[in-house]
């Protein structure tokens, strides 16, 4: 059964790193529902979010190819809570 | 120094001895710079670089170090491509260096500029642009360090051609130390135990061993642990040669067109241990009617293998070499008699409605099984073979009767034709004390054809046998047996081989007779220099057993 999931991936600041992420997305034919990349400049560390809606099985495998990606640190999934959702839509919203 | 003096120093560091590479505007000056070094790094110049990717990848096949291919941007750059994706998919360590169009002119869509970096992301381990010169040593020691450790694979090096005309401080760094970068070289014991302890209860045990053994050098690994456990083994495509084909537990080979027993005893298994093999679609078949009566055991150094195609119960994540040297360690003997006699009774099966008539040297025809058969026994096994894709590549890997290991180089996930001529040069620079024999088609020779030249001016003495049934044998077989019939594009009106050899100063002979075979191969193997054998061989000779897609693994046709 597909479900709303969050998918967080924690990488080195690198350029590049989106490219390859949202390729892994791509070949599998995964629509990405919503993006958010930060930088979280202490740490030299970027952190992606992406909303995907998909099987457990089908985000468990890109997840485990997006961890292969050398510059990625940490990549996770969950299901998204009601609360990320809201997060997310909020950020959205930010104008610079 | 210049940008383009560190590359080569890095390539010094990195103890690189030869380049296989094409010039070109914006490799320019690492070309000039290569003037210089042309007692301590061995260029040789290709005639496609395509061709300068396949000869890599065939260097670091047998010898298990990156190889290395040179080019230039744009077109050089793009021609690269399909050797990056075969070595992507085969996990062969390659450093390819691109040029680039000057920094300043990027994305100007200046003349010959490629978004090589764009291109390659999808098909390479790690690629990087390289705009300043003071970037290169640092580059170059991470490239060379991703490449070779984890699950190895292709890495691409792009550099403007200021940043390799800019000057700068040469320093090479030790370790390379990536955040999130961590090959796993040690395995968990608590899982071993429990791993050796599934094996111990095993009735039915069987390994499948993969290339991975291969890359971590732990065939005597596999060796101690099945004897110890007293377990068949069977090799994947790019197994073969890991393990003894005369060993009393050596059962053959899986897949496609591999042999009948260890395919469809794997449904009978009631363990399976795989050894760094990626349970590929040709090796499983019908995935929903694969080792479903078995615990499946699964030792990989990549975690997103695990559980991809197949659910497994246990999985080992780490270097094969460690893992298994751990396993043996809880192993214990078993009498499996009854199991591995199973196999014998397939074997027999096999020989009797396909092998026999395939090897036995007829009066009239030759057959694809019996060259190969011969072969072997002049070689006694212990040839390199570069097989090419399609029947050559299957009939070569089925009834070459290996000794050695890393002797059986081919291009198995990409399946690229043309592959064999130019990996055949890099294994050759690889090795050069051993044979080095490449088995193609007619329609796979005709792909990197050119290499020929490169084969004369280096005076590398590779043998090729060119297995000629004027058909691409593999396409029109499916055709025949799938496509009613229907013989759509694949007869071949052939150049003469010989001429267009000896046209390129590579010495060439032809046999359509059985009787001339030994001979001819006695010529080809005494050979000092480049050879070429083009044996003639029956047009509609077909690869026996078959697993048709979409099959299981034990529906298996011998006929």
């Amino acid at each position: 059964m597909k479900k709303i999931y969050l998918c967080t991936i924690l990488s080195e600041d690198k350029p590049g790193v989106l490219y390859r992420v949202a390729d892994i997305f791509l070949r599998r034919k995964i629509n990405i529902e919503g993006i958010i990349s930060v930088k979280n400049k202490e740490e030299k560390l970027s952190k992606i979010s992406i909303f995907v809606e998909e099987t457990q099985e089908a985000v468990d495998k890109t997840i485990r190819q997006i961890d292969r990606i050398i510059e990625v640190v940490n990549a996770v999934a969950k299901v998204a809570s009601i609360e990320d959702i809201k997060k997310f839509m909020k950020a959205g919203e930010i104008t610079i | 120094m210049t940008g383009a003096q560190a590359v080569l120093e890095s390539l010094l560091k990195e103890h690189v001895k030869v380049i296989f590479g094409y010039p070109g505007g914006a490799i320019m000056p690492v070309y000039d710079a290569l003037y210089d070094y042309k007692d301590k790094l061995n260029h040789i110049l290709v005639r496609h670089e395509q061709a300068a990717g396949h000869a890599a990848e065939g260097y670091a096949r047998v010898t298990g170090k990156p190889g290395v291919a040179l080019a230039t941007s744009g077109p050089g750059a793009t021609n690269l491509v399909t050797a990056i994706t075969d070595a992507m998919l085969d996990s062969v360590p390659i450093v390819c260096i691109t040029g680039q169009v000057a920094t300043s002119l990027l994305g100007t869509d200046a003349f010959q500029e490629a978004d090589i970096i764009g291109v390659t992301t999808p098909i390479t381990k790690w690629n990087y642009q390289i705009t300043k010169a003071s970037e290169i040593a640092e580059v170059f020691a991470k490239a060379f360090y991703i490449s070779q450790t984890g699950r190895p694979g292709p890495v691409l090096i792009d550099i403007t051609k200021s940043a390799q005309m800019e000057q700068c401080i040469f320093k090479y760094p030790k370790n390379v130390r990536l955040q999130g970068y961590h090959p796993k070289t040690v395995s968990d014991l608590a899982v071993i135990k429990k791993v050796a302890e599934i094996v111990n209860q095993a009735k039915k045990p069987f390994l499948l061993m993969g290339h991975g053994v291969l890359i971590a050098n732990a065939e005597e690994e596999v060796k101690k642990l099945v004897e110890k456990a007293n377990i068949p083994v069977a090799c994947t495509l790019h197994g073969l040669s890991g393990f003894p084909t005369g060993h009393r537990l050596y059962k053959g080979m899986l897949g496609m067109h591999g042999n009948y027993g260890p395919n469809v005893l794997t449904n009978s298994a009631d363990v399976i241990i795989a050894v760094g093999m990626r349970f590929d679609d040709r090796v499983t078949g019908d995935v929903s009617r694969y080792a479903k009566n078995a615990r499946i055991i699964h030792i990989d150094i990549d975690p997103a293998e695990f559980n991809k195609n197949i659910p497994v119960e246990v999985a080992i994540l780490g270097d094969a070499k460690k893992a298994l040297q751990e396993l043996e360690k809880y192993v214990s003997y078993k009498n499996h008699e009854e199991w591995l006699t199973r196999f014998d009774s397939y074997k027999e099966e096999e020989y009797k409605q396909v092998i026999e008539k395939e090897i036995t040297l007829k009066a009239e025809k030759l057959t694809m099984a019996s060259v190969v058969n011969l072969l072997s026994e002049m070689t006694k096994g212990e040839a390199v073979i570069v097989a090419d894709v399609g029947q050559n590549q299957m009939i070569a890997a089925r009834y070459y009767k290996f000794q050695q290991s890393n002797s059986y180089i081919t291009s198995g996930g990409l399946g690229t034709m043309g592959f064999a001529l130019p990996a055949a040069m890099g294994a050759k620079m690889g090795v050069p004390n051993r044979q080095v024999i490449v088995i193609v088609g007619d329609g796979g020779f005709q792909m990197n054809i050119q290499e020929l030249a490169t084969l004369a001016q280096e005076k590398l003495p590779v043998k090729v046998i060119i297995l000629n049934n004027n058909f691409l044998g593999m396409v029109r077989q499916w055709q025949e047996l799938f496509f009613a019939k229907r013989y759509s594009f694949v007869d071949l009106k052939n150049p003469n081989f010989v001429d267009v050899c000896k046209g390129f100063f590579v010495d060439a002979e032809k046999v359509d007779k059985p009787a001339a075979l030994r001979e001819a191969l006695e010529k080809l193997l005494a050979a000092e220099g480049p050879r070429v054998l083009e044996v003639v061989v029956e047009k509609e000779e077909k690869v026996f057993p078959m697993m048709p897609t979409g099959a299981s693994v034990s529906e298996m046709r011998l006929v």
